[in-house]
């Protein structure tokens, strides 16, 4: 398992570099740079020499990968053209905030994926497995945009109920520690509802149809020939065994974990990464959109890792055969 | 029975309290007496939804126009511009003279303004800031308005000597142009490391708010400068910048009550916005003025296919790569006559559009209100198309002129609604003449690099409007090969004659050449002026004294403030 695990890791690497080297070469192949912007009758055409050699984009573009990645091994992300800071700063700031954003809605949509999955295939053909497969249908299918901007109008406008984005209010810093708290959480109701949504419908389709091919299977008749009681049967022995396609489904979702949703974040107001990457490619700057490459790619890498790990914990068979191989 | 008392009761004293405490906060209300002897109230809050965050809050390193106001109010300038964009008033400097020779300006500073940390606001930071501006490692993107004064020196404490190469009718306007910057604290900073310095993200400034927190990319907070030179001001206590990405979300914020100032709505939102006031259904008060920003297409002159930069590297070399369809000046003007522009603002204005007429914006002294407008005319367009050899040979419907069909691209940058609506309106009144255009929409920066590569046949696109009248950097044939002169418009007649107006000291004189300059220019019809902008507002109704105009919506904001009863958040001062 161990040697499984560094094997895996070590072809991360190279993966890896390989991934940002093409992300550094095709971004430059997008049209203009980050001068580009200046047009304005006020700023002097020859300044754009100046920031060019400012920001080292007038070298040639091997001398500016090398250098680039000589500093990116020594963990230096450079400065953001468009922000004037170190890109880590930049980053480091957005990262917390995606993250308290999708690792609630991931583990909503699990919990509410997994639970109703389950109800719905034990409840098959009832009229609550039809009311839950249409539900699902319905919140797959809605963008999560417009989903975002209709229940902003219903408990923000209407309603009154909830804020309409933002992390927190802004008189947040006078309020109580009781308030504070309400604050947040009733900031945080609505994205992860909307980022929540669509996935929990997904783990809930494959934890359904998972659910029902367990259920079929031999020794499931057995666990009820021998009289345990229906409870046992799910808790014990189905749902253990239905779990392992959610749990790749669960590994895959990792890298998402750190992207964030870009256009629920952009509605909500969110200060998130998903924010900081549709800027930086916008703005061509460099510097932050490769550093935000390099942390998604990782993830889909780490994610892709998890998930195969994960995997052969929950099902049996998997570890066995890999013990079997090696 | 019992029970029911002690409900009563404590319900009794919860109200008691709840009143008492609303009337303790209005007591502790402080009170000023303004010039005009208005009684008003000192606090409250403004919350201004705005769509992205600022870069810095820097003044030179900023860029965004959202920065330099924000900056304005932290920051004082030398002088402040009139509403006739051309002559100023006092700030920091109380008054100003020119030598004999106009070579040399002089500026008494007051002096009485102190940065926040205590330090008197001198001379020698006028002087610093000059020099740390123009050092060759910093590169601020508005250096050219320094490029003509060639020694700043402080006398003593108030007294600042600007030293000029030449003489022109904007040495004032450059001399002023900028915020004054503490050099106690930012003469350590190398002036590579001026674009990302500390103080660039913790201000220290003079100005009537100070900074208090910035948290990127959610919320920038300003609160009032007690020790500001002009005694009981500000009123407000506290500006809250939020940064809300989406407009819609904006919007409903506003009229949720989240945010109190949008600026710069939508025409759609702007117009019902403006209704639901009027019919008592909102508290949202509008403000609208003339902006900054018009609309135009740009004709190019030279054929993008055969433009080459490495080859095509003089302004002769263009005449070997003509347009095929605009390099013919009655083509240009037959493009105007086609396109009905009372139509465009109309359909999609929302009484935020108006007529632009040439070159020159409504809202600069050398605008000439009696140049007319090119109307619409869809049959003088005919004539002018035949006439440049444009006919419908074949019966297709569809122009020809030596076999080619007069069939063409327009560009425009994806996300404006305005202009992709208005590319669409236009493609349908240039059916009616003959002429087939497709529409393409690009990403902003894509859009921009094929607008300066001239990579495009026509491309809609907009100006925001500078101050100095001079239309060298756009229109002089020079600009057509380093600048903006996007359409290689070339007219040795415009280039002198600009010139000619530009450097004219006489406003009369100047006013006269600028008439000829616009005539010239819409003779020739470089571009097809479409629409100007105006500037619309929404601010909660509460707030009141507040003045605005096309120089900025937070002109005064150190006049604004709110009516005791009508406050929202209550913040005492000594919690700020």
């Amino acid at each position: 398992m161990v040697s499984y695990v560094v094997k895996r890791i070590a072809g991360i690497i190279p993966l890896l570099l390989l991934g940002l080297t093409l992300t550094f070469f095709i971004m430059r192949l997008a049209p203009g740079d980050p001068t580009t912007k200046y047009v304005n009758p006020e700023f002097d055409p020859e300044l754009r020499q100046e920031m060019m050699q400012k920001f080292g984009l007038d070298q040639p573009l091997p001398v500016q990968y090398w250098r680039w990645l000589t500093a990116f091994l020594q963990g230096d992300f450079g400065v953001s053209f468009d922000r004037a800071q170190p890109v880590s700063n930049v980053v480091k700031r957005a990262i917390g905030n995606t993250l308290i954003l999708s690792s609630l809605a991931l583990g909503v949509s699990l919990l509410f994926g997994v639970l109703l999955g389950m109800l719905s295939a034990i409840k098959q053909y009832t009229r609550f497995d039809d009311l839950i497969t249409v539900g699902a249908l319905f919140l797959y299918s809605m963008p999560g945009f417009w989903l975002g901007l209709m229940l902003i109008l219903l408990f923000s406008l209407v309603l009154g109920w909830l804020p309409a984005g933002g992390m927190k209010s802004v008189n947040y810093d006078y309020l109580s520690l009781g308030q504070q708290i309400w604050d947040r959480i009733s900031h945080l109701i609505l994205p992860v509802f909307v980022l929540a949504a669509a996935s929990t419908a997904t783990t809930m389709r494959y934890m359904r149809a998972s659910m029902l091919d367990i259920l079929r299977q031999d020794y499931i008749r057995t666990a009820r020939a021998k009289g345990l009681p229906e409870r046992i049967v799910y808790a014990k022995h189905a749902v253990r065994n239905a779990l392992s396609p959610v749990v790749t489904l669960f590994g895959l979702s990792i890298p998402f974990l750190f992207s964030g949703a870009v256009i629920i974040e952009i509605v909500f107001a969110w200060p998130g990464m998903g924010r900081v990457m549709l800027t930086s490619i916008l703005q061509r700057d460099y510097p932050v959109a490769i550093a935000v490459t390099a942390i998604v790619f990782a993830m889909v890498l780490v994610g892709n890792l998890v998930a195969d790990i994960l995997y052969s914990v929950v099902a049996p068979r998997i570890r066995h055969q890999t013990h079997q191989a090696s | 029975m019992c029970k029911k008392a002690v409900i009563l009761l404590s319900a009794l004293t919860l109200i008691i309290f709840w009143t008492c405490s609303q009337n303790n906060r209005q007591n502790n209300v402080e009170w000023v007496t303004l010039s005009d002897g208005q009684r008003i109230p000192q606090g409250g809050t403004l919350v201004a939804g705005v769509i992205s965050d600022v870069k810095s809050l820097n003044y030179y390193v900023a860029e965004s126009r959202l920065a330099q106001d924000i900056i304005d109010l932290m920051f004082l300038s030398l002088t402040t511009i009139n509403p006739d964009l051309k002559t100023f008033s006092p700030l920091l400097a109380k008054s100003w003279e020119f030598s004999d020779d106009r070579k040399t300006l002089t500026f008494h500073l007051r002096d009485d303004v102190y940065w926040w940390d205590g330090e008197k606001t001198t001379a020698e930071d006028v002087a610093f800031t000059h020099r740390i501006i123009t050092h060759p490692e910093v590169t601020w993107s508005g250096k050219s308005w320094k490029e003509h004064i060639e020694n700043v020196e402080a006398v003593d404490d108030t007294t600042v000597v600007y030293q000029f190469s030449r003489v022109y009718p904007y040495q004032l306007m450059d001399a002023a142009e900028g915020v004054i910057l503490p050099e106690h604290l930012l003469q350590d900073v190398p002036s590579g490391e001026f674009l990302t310095a500390d103080f660039n993200s913790h201000p220290v400034g003079n100005g009537p708010f100070r900074f208090s927190r910035w948290e990127q990319q959610q919320q920038l907070e300003l609160i009032r400068n007690e020790h500001y030179y002009e005694e009981s001001k500000p009123h407000l206590d506290r500006i809250v910048f939020r940064i809300v990405p989406d407009r819609t979300t904006l919007i409903t914020q506003l009229q949720a009550g989240e945010i109190d100032f949008v600026e710069d709505m939508s025409p759609r939102n702007f117009q019902q916005t403006k209704q639901n006031f009027k019919d008592g259904n909102s508290d949202i008060k509008i403000y609208e003025y003339l902006g900054r920003n018009y609309d135009y297409i740009a004709w190019n002159t030279i054929d993008p296919d055969a433009y080459d930069p490495n080859v095509h590297a003089t302004v002769e070399s263009f005449d070997q790569i003509p347009n095929p369809y605009f390099a013919d000046k009655r083509v240009r003007q037959a493009m105007t006559y086609a396109i009905n522009r009372d139509l465009i603002r109309e359909a999609i204005g929302y009484g935020l559009l108006i007529p632009m007429h040439g070159a020159i914006s409504p809202i600069l002294w050398a605008h000439d209100e009696s140049i007319p407008e090119i109307p619409y005319d869809p049959d003088e367009a005919r004539t002018l198309l035949a006439d440049a050899g444009w006919q419908d040979v074949d019966d297709d419907g569809l122009l020809e002129k030596d076999g080619r069909d007069f069939r063409f691209t327009i560009k425009t940058n994806t996300g404006n609604v305005r202009r992709e609506q208005t590319c669409t309106l236009i493609q349908d009144m240039l059916k009616q003449v003959g002429i087939q255009m497709e529409i393409q929409l690009l990403e902003g920066l894509t859009f921009f690099n094929s607008l300066r590569n001239k990579q495009f046949d026509a491309a809609l696109s907009g100006w925001s409007v500078a101050l100095k009248v001079d239309y060298a950097p756009i229109f002089h044939s020079q600009a057509a090969l380093k600048g903006y002169n996007f359409t290689a418009y070339r007219n040795p007649l415009f280039d002198s004659l600009n010139r000619e107006a530009a450097v004219a000291s006489d406003t009369e004189k100047a006013k006269k050449l600028w008439s000829q300059v616009e005539s010239l220019l819409l003779e020739d019809q470089p571009y097809t002026w479409l629409y100007y902008m105006k500037s619309g507002h929404g601010l909660h109704e509460r707030f009141k004294g507040v003045r605005m105009d096309h120089r900025g919506a937070y002109l005064n904001l150190e006049d604004w403030w709110v009516p005791v009863e009508e406050r929202k958040y209550w913040v005492s001062r000594a919690q700020l």
